[in-house]
């Protein structure tokens, strides 16, 4: 934060009368270790801090990012001269008429100190689970911050300290099991639990393929599958200017056209995530109810689209997409699943979908690890990798039959360009009918 | 199908890759035989199997691994027109918009924002939303014409993810026009 704020207090110094800016910070020191047959491959440490600079004058505005080095005087003397970068920059653009600042001296500040357990017993917590068995995996883990603050006084701080031990665990027919282990507080005990419950499906992907012909089935989708069709739906689905532009993949939801299951209740709950409690262009987040009893209610509106579409702000993301999503839970108790499901599929996750009809919210994808056959309640068999093609309309509306009222909260285990600190807390879901295609 | 690091207008050419392993045009499948795969210096240290210069990085922050860089279909003999005229009842695929493959690269399904119905060789009304599906390995063995110079197009993205820290990086993909037969075709709800 000491970074921050001497970068903060020479550009409130630094600018004129007219100009504003805004500075957006980012950074993180993150231990990258993968593991390959249960053994460390590859094992490094990246230290990574940037700004982002948006100088704005007479309606206008630029941005700039830099990479910082660490040494004050150095980060200064680039932040000048990006600061004069933008300052030649604006003169030559329009005035942007969605331009809508927050003039507001807010202040917010999260700190989450909980210490990270030490990385050498990380490592042998891994290595003594992963005892014969041939396991792939990677572990992310350190503190991550993020700041705001412009030249209206408002200052935001977040940091957290975060851990995800993302792994597969393979048979030798090549089958797998994936399973996660994230938060902030690393407790052995619930590690050694997770990874025993993969170790057990193992057992069950040991037993011959149960062939399926493509057709409609009675499955259990897992809270993991589910997070895969939410992050599809996460995808500009409740983003303010894709349902006003029609672009979203429920605008036949938010229209009113379709419903979803009176048992689907979305919330973006910022408040107590992980994520920061504030935008990069400088609002406040707001937690927003998305879904209630199957009905669009809101939306994700950044401050363009607020000024766009004349709608209020509750300081959305710029592709306004969930970093919080909660999905409220059902009744099925974890106990009851395989003897409701009686005979189906139980799918433990999905992977790679994408639309095949988007203003439908018609999703194709894969079943991957851990999709077992199930008769009369009891897991018969794996079942060999199947695509589905079927829409939300379907899974969560007319053919979902129940949801678990236990739910799981699934950490990013993103890594693009920095660590994700988005989540999703989700239930399971047992569906009536789930189309395989191929 | 090559590995060519060379068409100038290409988003993944270059002289060398991130471990400085010079880049040279490197048939993959000739004929319909694999030849090599892709992998850098150091999966071919491991393997025990040769490779192309595809050790890439996508920044500062991540180490190099091995990745797609321009992946291309050699042209044929035969001209848009030929490609169009030996086509009794089929679609014309164009302007892609959704992908999904299983981690095998094995059962496939690509959508398509438009299309062209082609009906006794000739190009006929738009199609809206066509999708596709198929096996790889059934699917390329159903390859019955490729076009040639003329009808080859330098394409790619510049956002494509891998790896575990993940990395985004660009890829090229030059190929002409091709047929193929026997594809299961569908299209949307709308």
């Amino acid at each position: 934060m000491h970074t921050f704020k001497g970068l903060v207090d020479w550009l409130k110094q630094a600018i004129t009368e007219t100009e504003q800016f805004h500075l957006g910070y980012a950074a993180e020191s993150s231990e990258f270790v993968r593991f390959n047959h249960g053994k460390v491959r590859q094992a490094g440490q990246v230290q990574q801090a940037s700004v982002n600079l948006k100088l704005i004058d007479g309606g206008r505005y630029a941005d700039f990012g830099i990479t910082l080095a660490g040494a004050p005087e150095l980060d200064r003397q680039r932040l000048a001269a990006g600061l004069q970068q933008l300052r030649e920059t604006l003169p030559l653009l329009p005035q942007d008429p969605y331009l809508l600042l927050n003039h507001n001296a807010w202040q917010n500040k999260d700190q989450q100190d909980r210490p990270l357990p030490d990385l050498a017993q990380v490592l042998e917590a891994i290595s003594l689970a992963a005892e014969g068995v041939d396991m792939v995996g990677f572990y992310a883990a350190g503190p991550i911050s993020r700041g705001f603050a412009s030249s209206s006084g408002a200052f935001g701080w977040h940091q957290a300290n975060s851990f995800n031990f993302d792994f597969s665990l393979f048979h030798a027919n090549g089958e797998a099991v994936k399973a996660s282990y994230a938060g902030n507080d690393w407790d052995s005990t619930a590690f050694a639990q997770r990874f025993q419950q993969a170790r057990e499906q193992l057992e069950f992907l040991g037993r011959p393929l149960h062939p399926l012909a493509p057709g409609q089935y009675r499955a259990y989708l897992a809270p993991a599958a589910m997070e895969e069709i939410i992050s599809m739906l996460t995808w500009g689905g409740f983003s303010a200017q894709a349902i006003a532009s029609k672009g979203s993949p429920l605008q036949r939801l938010y229209a009113g056209d379709q419903a979803l299951s009176p048992l689907v209740t979305v919330d973006e709950q910022v408040s107590g995530s992980l994520s920061s409690a504030f935008s990069r262009d400088g609002y406040p987040r707001r937690d927003v109810k998305l879904i209630s009893g199957g009905k669009a209610e809101g939306q994700l509106v950044n401050s363009r689209s607020a000024a766009e579409y004349g709608l209020s702000t509750n300081g959305a993301s710029s592709e306004e997409s969930p970093s919080a999503l909660q999905m409220a839970a059902g009744s099925l108790a974890q106990a009851d699943i395989l003897k409701q499901l009686g005979t189906g599929l139980y799918i433990s996750n999905l992977w790679y979908l994408n639309y095949s009809d988007q203003p439908a919210a018609r999703l194709t994808g894969m079943t991957r690890f851990a999709t077992f056959w199930v008769e009369d309640g009891e897991i018969k068999a794996p079942v060999s990798t199947m695509r589905f093609d079927d829409s939300v309309y379907h899974l969560l509306g007319s053919q979902l039959e129940a949801l678990t009222a236990e739910r799981e909260l699934l950490l990013s285990a993103s890594t693009y360009s920095q660590r994700n600190t988005s989540s999703n807390l989700l239930p399971g879901a047992l569906v009536k009918r789930l189309t395989l295609t191929l | 199908m090559t590995f060519d690091p060379d068409i100038p207008e290409q988003l993944a050419s270059y002289g060398h890759d991130d471990d400085g392993t010079k880049a040279t045009k490197q048939f993959l499948i000739r004929e319909g035989l694999l030849l090599k795969p892709l992998g850098g210096a150091l999966s071919q240290y491991r393997s025990g199997m040769s490779g192309v210069a595809n050790s890439r990085a996508c920044s500062w922050n991540r180490a190099p691994i091995d990745r797609m860089a321009n992946l291309n279909i050699e042209p044929g003999n035969k001209s848009m027109a030929q490609l169009i005229g030996g086509i009794e009842h089929g679609i014309l695929m164009s302007t892609n918009r959704s992908w999904s493959i299983d981690d095998a690269r094995n059962k496939f399904q690509f959508g398509c924002e438009w299309g062209q119905l082609i009906e006794n060789g000739e190009l006929k009304g738009v199609v809206k939303n066509p999708n596709y599906r198929a096996i790889s390995a059934q699917f390329w063995r159903n390859l019955s014409a490729v076009g040639d110079a003329g009808t080859s197009r330098v394409l790619g993205t510049p956002n494509c993810g891998k790896g575990e820290p993940n990395q985004v990086i660009r890829v090229g993909h030059a190929s002409p026009s091709c047929v193929f037969s026997n594809i299961d075709v569908f299209g949307g709800d709308a």
